[in-house]
This record gives structure tokens, C-alpha cells and sequence, in this order.
């Protein structure tokens, strides 16, 4: 099995049927299959795991976990959703659950580097019409309001539950909430069609 | 705690990025199990949670990581050479109940009668198997949380009872819905999970016998999970068992 690239606009057929051939080898217990899934979203699970705990021996503990559950999952996995789905939830839960779980507190400063900072001279959707998947999201990303965004930036890439989230933004958690609610629905518009 | 729509609602954004304490997300995982409103919306907001690592740059990956995911996949390949059971699709009916068989006493009250076999452990295990235990392949309640492939559902019937139990393994939470007799003064039920070797591992009480109650827990290695009838506070192992179901 040849990985395709998974960002890539012009590979998605390729890459739901690719997903099939590799659900359905896992679901068979296939060596060759975990494999190529690796090679596919290894780099993403791990960018991701990164991302969320930072660069450690943790995040490689957490992609080789997050594998190993994607292929004791398989047989209930369903392969019209996609594998990146499947993956990215399962490292997003274990990443964020091994923080939690040591008492860790999320860094508190925000990454002024982020990568959905949203270059200044890009219009959105401009750049969604001819840019990758990943550039359509950061895109999106950088439609939201400052807040919205800070709200994104502390709950889902730095693992805080919206209580942590809340008092490092010092506001109340409703209002975390709301902001959550309200960039997921921006980002959920920006992103009709592109997929 | 009475936690409504607007309550989901207002939380399923933060559920659908991991961001809930285990409290909250608790509540909101009884509340998607039994109502189908929120549906379409966790579903959209999951599709846009699920696109966010894309924005993440790949940093090189670690040169041994292949390795040692294949070698770990290999050692569990070769202690569990069974392949893993293939579900049914998900339903999301109702369960119907199992017909309990014809011989089977009525429930009476927990302090006499039928409710006094399972005073006796190794005869209500053994009975419980015989008559009143019914394990039903369950479909996933609700298709919010179908989405989770980590899904785990069983349940159990008997006269006058009724046991379902969900695990949602991606959010580490199970819900027990049940209705059960009242039970006797200075008794309550308690919840538990029976790993594959035996071992009983309690969940917690039950906050109700009739409804559900939602457990924070790692249920992955259970085989089983049971309602025993315990003295108030509950019992470090189970001493008389009501109902048994296998995942």
C-alpha cells in the first residue's frame, strides 16, 4: 500500500478508498496495514501529540498507543467516516487524558507562533479556494475573533479543560464555552464545501 | 442534577474538542444517550475538531517509533492471536427485553423471597446464568456518540429488572440505565466491572434504580460489568450479585 499525501485536495477520492484497504486490513489483523497506516498519519498523530503535550517521549508513547487502539477498534470503525477521523480523536483523547492525568498544567502563555495564526495579507477565501485542506483550516482558523481563537488555542492544542481554560483567560466558564460554540460554528461554515 | 438540551447545547463544542472535566462530560454523555437533537450539530462540530491537527507543521518523526509500534503490534499479535470480534451494526432501537424463563419466581422485596438467593453468591452466580441473565448485542443509543468507535454496549433483563450499559471508551465513561426494585432500607446497588480473569472492580452506586447513572472509568480490559445489592456505602466486593452482563 502506497500512502497517499492526506492534505492533499486532489488525492481525497484516492485517500477514502485508500482508507477502506486499510480499515479493512486492520479489521483482518494485517501487519502490512498498520504499517501503511503509520506512514500515512504518523506524522500528523505525532505532529499532533506534540503539539498537545510538547516534545517528548510522551508523545511518542501516545501515537504508539493511539495505533495500537486504532487497530483494536477496527472492527467497529466505520470507513465512510475516514481513518484521519478516527486517529486524530483517539491521540487528541489519549494526549489530553495522559496530561490530565499527571497533574500537568497546560503551558499558560499562548504560542505567539501558532499555526493558524493567520498571515496578514491572506483573505480567507481566497486562500480556501485554491490552497490544501490544511490551509483551508488554518484559514478558517484565522477568521475567528482573537478570543475565539485563544479559546481554541488553550482547550484543544494545549489540553485544558474549559475550568483551566476559563481562569487563564479570567473569565467565566460560560463564557469559554460560548466562545468554543461560536468558533466551531464559524469554522464549520468557512469549511462547507471544501471538503 | 437536572441537565437539559440547553445544557448539552451550550457544551458540545467543548465536548467535541476534549475540553469538559469529567463531571460535565459525564452529564453530557447520559443526556446524548438517550436524546437525538443534538445530533447533527456534535457531528459537524467533531468534522471541524477532527480537520484542527492539519494546522499543525509535522515536526521529523522519531526514527525508532515504527519500529517500536510494529514490535509492540507483533508481542500483542502473539498473545492474543484471536481476531477481534467483527459487531453488528449499530441499532438504535430499543432493546427488547429477553423473555424471562417460565419457571422464574416474581421480584419480591429485596429482604426475602427471591431477592434472598442472591444472598448466596455462588447460587445466585449460578442461577442469575441459568434463568434471569439475558446478554443482548446492543446497538450504540445514540449517533452522536455512535462516532465513538471505542463503543462497548451489553445489557441484562429478569423479572422486574433491567440492566444497559454503554461504554464510551474514547471519553473514558460509562452509563448504566436501569430499572430496578426499590431496594431494602440501608441497601443501594452498586455498579461493577468483571475483567476477563474474574476480577471484580467497583464502578461506584448507583444514584437511582430507575435511570441512569454515568461512571468515570477505564473499562477497557472489562469482560462484564454487574449490579450487586450492597449495604449502604457500598461493599469493597460484591455479596450478592442481581445482574451479570458480558461485553
Amino acid at each position: 500500500l502506497n500512502a497517499p499525501d492526506p492534505t492533499a485536495e486532489s488525492e481525497r477520492t484516492t485517500d477514502e478508498a485508500f482508507d477502506r484497504k486499510l480499515i479493512e486490513g486492520l479489521q483482518r489483523n494485517d501487519r502490512e496495514s498498520l504499517a501503511a497506516a503509520y506512514d500515512s498519519y504518523g506524522g500528523l498523530a505525532f505532529a499532533l501529540a506534540s503539539r498537545v503535550m510538547g516534545a517528548s517521549s510522551d508523545a511518542e508513547d501516545v501515537v504508539q498507543e493511539s495505533f495500537l487502539a486504532l487497530w483494536r477498534q477496527a472492527p467497529r470503525l466505520d470507513a465512510k467516516r475516514g481513518l484521519r477521523s478516527y486517529l486524530m480523536t483517539i491521540v487528541h483523547n489519549k494526549a489530553v487524558d495522559r496530561l490530565r492525568s499527571r497533574g500537568r498544567r497546560p503551558e499558560a502563555v499562548l504560542n505567539e507562533d501558532a499555526p493558524f495564526k493567520a498571515p496578514e495579507e491572506a483573505e480567507p477565501a481566497h486562500v480556501a479556494e485554491k490552497a490544501s485542506e490544511a490551509d483551508e483550516v488554518r484559514a478558517a482558523l484565522a477568521g475567528l475573533s482573537d478570543d475565539q481563537r485563544s479559546a481554541v488555542e488553550l482547550t484543544y492544542f494545549k489540553g485544558m479543560t474549559i475550568n483551566d481554560a476559563a481562569d487563564q483567560l479570567k473569565v467565566p466558564v460560560g463564557t469559554v464555552k460560548s466562545r468554543l460554540r461560536l468558533a466551531l460554528g464559524h469554522m464549520r461554515k468557512q469549511l462547507e464545501g471544501t471538503t | 442534577v437536572n441537565y437539559g438540551c440547553n445544557d448539552a447545547a451550550e457544551t458540545l463544542a467543548a465536548y467535541a474538542l476534549d475540553a469538559l472535566p469529567v463531571g460535565e462530560r459525564m452529564l453530557l454523555v447520559e443526556h446524548l444517550a438517550e436524546c437525538r437533537q443534538h445530533d447533527e450539530e456534535l457531528s459537524s462540530y467533531r468534522a471541524v475538531a477532527g480537520r484542527l491537527p492539519l494546522t499543525v507543521p509535522a515536526p521529523a518523526l522519531p526514527a525508532g517509533l515504527r519500529g517500536n509500534l510494529l514490535a509492540a503490534f507483533d508481542r500483542e499479535q502473539a498473545t492474543a492471536p484471536t481476531p477481534l470480534p467483527v459487531r453488528e451494526p449499530a441499532e438504535t432501537a430499543a432493546p427488547a427485553p429477553v423473555e424471562p424463563a417460565p419457571a422464574a419466581p416474581e421480584p419480591e422485596r429485596p429482604n426475602g423471597g427471591f431477592w434472598s438467593i442472591f444472598r448466596q453468591p455462588a447460587l445466585a452466580y449460578g442461577i442469575a446464568a441459568a434463568l434471569l441473565i439475558a446478554v443482548i448485542g446492543l446497538g450504540v443509543w445514540n449517533l452522536s456518540l455512535q462516532e465513538d468507535a471505542n463503543v462497548m454496549t451489553t445489557a441484562a433483563a429478569g423479572p422486574g429488572m433491567s440492566m444497559r450499559v454503554s461504554y464510551y471508551g474514547n471519553q473514558g465513561v460509562a452509563v448504566f440505565d436501569v430499572d430496578m426494585p426499590d431496594p431494602a432500607s440501608g441497601q443501594v446497588y452498586q455498579a461493577w466491572m468483571i475483567s476477563h480473569d474474574g476480577k471484580h472492580v467497583s464502578l461506584g452506586l448507583l444514584e437511582h434504580n430507575h435511570g441512569k447513572t454515568a461512571f468515570a472509568a477505564d473499562m477497557s480490559a472489562a469482560g462484564a460489568v454487574a449490579i450487586s445489592l450492597e449495604p449502604a456505602g457500598g461493599s469493597a466486593t460484591p455479596t450478592t450479585p442481581i445482574v451479570e452482563a458480558k461485553f
